[in-house]
């Protein structure tokens, strides 16, 4: 069941030609990978497919409810994790106990659970990041859109993530993941490099 | 279980409001200041300016009377409403600036922008209502005012207007140091330009409510209440329109 659908993304910042054409189709239970050089425009593609971003030409469809992981961690500083996870669980219609059972459960994943009711601006970047995870996955969505979504994780915090990741993929749950570097490729069902603006399919092995 | 959908509009709304207000609590020391703003301005020209006889037009009920009263008695309450106008407005344009990718995060999330514009113009209300009445307790007893509850309509007033410009130019300047300098100068030249020039600026009708408050036996009250509701409803619209604008989402 396709979940996701790209056909032919242009965008153009002034001169600068960045999409000259993305395509992507992506089912369910699939954990994609988008590499690409600094600058290549993985970013610019994702918040085109996620609406945050206008697209000069080309379609995005999006079939099922998703959830999103920006680069740049977008969390109230000045609020705990815990009022954090209730605000953004407000956000996506669920009742605070849900939001509060699936942020703790998130939480406990990514061995962060321990600075649930310490102040965003007191925490370190990596558990700043893994709260910005955790706010795109509160609500459960069938397609996760992951920009750079380990970035300043510890080893063990990075092994989680991907096991949280197969997990969910067993659950029927898609994954798009965006990295300049994935060493991971097994856990791929296929990965794309974004070169002239377009998406290369390239091997997982 | 997920909240029912009549009330998710309203849980929204309020869980935002409950979490900018925390935000807000926990920056407490630039909640102090928007608090003790007006009255370092209206206190620091009340013990210098002297007692210079100064001429001033009031608003009656009878028509316009020129007036000439000390300017200890007139300038600094003007000073003190220029320090609302100041403190509010920064305060309000801050509430849109800083979180413009994380309100934008929200909708994303599944909040409507007037949820949370909405939250936010509560909060700023709330602080505008509180700057209106803390400088009264050093006013009234000081300057003992004709009419001390028009002392603080005027306040009241000027802290909307400024709450409303304030969200107007964090919406449509996002940039901190160019939004805080247009604010200053439209709080600033509108509350100090005497004649007719002054009327173009949004200020203008608190201004003239505090004068006829302080000094009017028959004050001329409603035109310029109405003038004031009439520039907050319509930049209210505004700000609406250009923060849905700026918050929304594309879909193709």
């Amino acid at each position: 069941m396709v979940l996701l659908k790209i056909k032919g993304i242009h965008k153009r910042f002034g001169r600068l030609k960045v999409l000259r054409g993305a395509d992507l189709e992506i089912d369910s239970g699939e954990i994609v990978g988008i590499t690409g050089e600094n600058g290549s425009g993985k970013t610019t593609l994702l918040r085109i497919v996620v609406g945050l971003l206008h697209c000069d030409r080309g379609k995005v469809k999006i079939y099922k409810g998703f959830g999103y992981c920006p680069q740049a961690p977008i969390v109230f500083d000045s609020l705990t994790m815990e009022e954090n996870i209730a605000y953004f669980s407000a956000a996506y219609g669920l009742s605070r106990e849900e939001g509060m059972q699936r942020g703790k459960a998130l939480m406990r994943k990514l061995r962060c659970d321990q600075h649930a009711t310490k102040l965003v601006a007191h925490l370190s970047g990596g558990t700043i990041q893994k709260l910005n995870l955790i706010v795109s996955l509160l609500h459960d969505p069938d397609l996760l859109i992951l920009d750079e979504p380990y970035q300043g994780f510890d080893y063990e915090s990075y092994l989680s993530f991907w096991k949280l990741a197969k997990e969910l993929k067993k659950d029927g749950k898609s994954i798009v993941v965006v990295s300049p570097m994935i060493h991971e490729r097994r856990f791929l069902s296929s990965l794309y490099r974004l070169k002239e603006g377009r998406l290369v399919r390239e091997s997982t092995k | 279980m997920s909240v029912s959908q009549p009330n998710k509009k309203a849980h929204r709304l309020l869980v935002s409001l409950r979490m900018q207000a925390r935000e807000c609590k926990r920056r407490f020391i630039v909640l102090s200041l928007v608090l003790v703003l007006p009255v370092a301005f209206w206190a620091s020209t009340y013990y210098t300016v002297g007692e210079d006889p100064t001429p001033i037009k009031i608003h009656t009920y009878s028509g316009i009377e020129e007036i000439t009263v000390p300017a200890r008695e007139s300038w600094p309450t003007k000073i003190g409403l220029m320090g609302i106008a100041w403190a509010v407005g920064v305060a309000a344009f801050y509430t849109m600036t800083g979180s413009i990718h994380k309100d934008k995060r929200l909708v994303l999330c599944g909040y409507r922008s007037w949820q949370i514009l909405g939250a936010r113009l509560i909060l700023l209300m709330g602080i505008a209502l509180l700057v209106s009445i803390i400088p009264l307790i050093l006013f009234v007893p000081t300057i003992a005012p004709l009419h001390p509850e028009l002392v603080w309509l005027a306040s009241f007033l000027v802290g909307l207007i400024a709450v409303e410009i304030g969200l107007f130019i964090g919406t449509l300047i996002p940039r901190p140091t160019e939004g805080v300098l247009v604010l200053v100068a439209l709080f600033g030249i509108g509350m100090s330009l005497p004649g007719t020039a002054a009327h173009f600026f949004p200020t203008y009708p608190a201004n003239q409510l505090l004068y006829a408050g302080v000094f009017a036996k028959n004050p001329l009250i409603l035109p310029f209440v109405w003038h004031a509701l009439l520039i907050i409803s319509f930049v209210a619209i505004l700000s609406i329109a250009l923060w849905s604008y700026r918050v929304r989402i594309w879909r193709w």
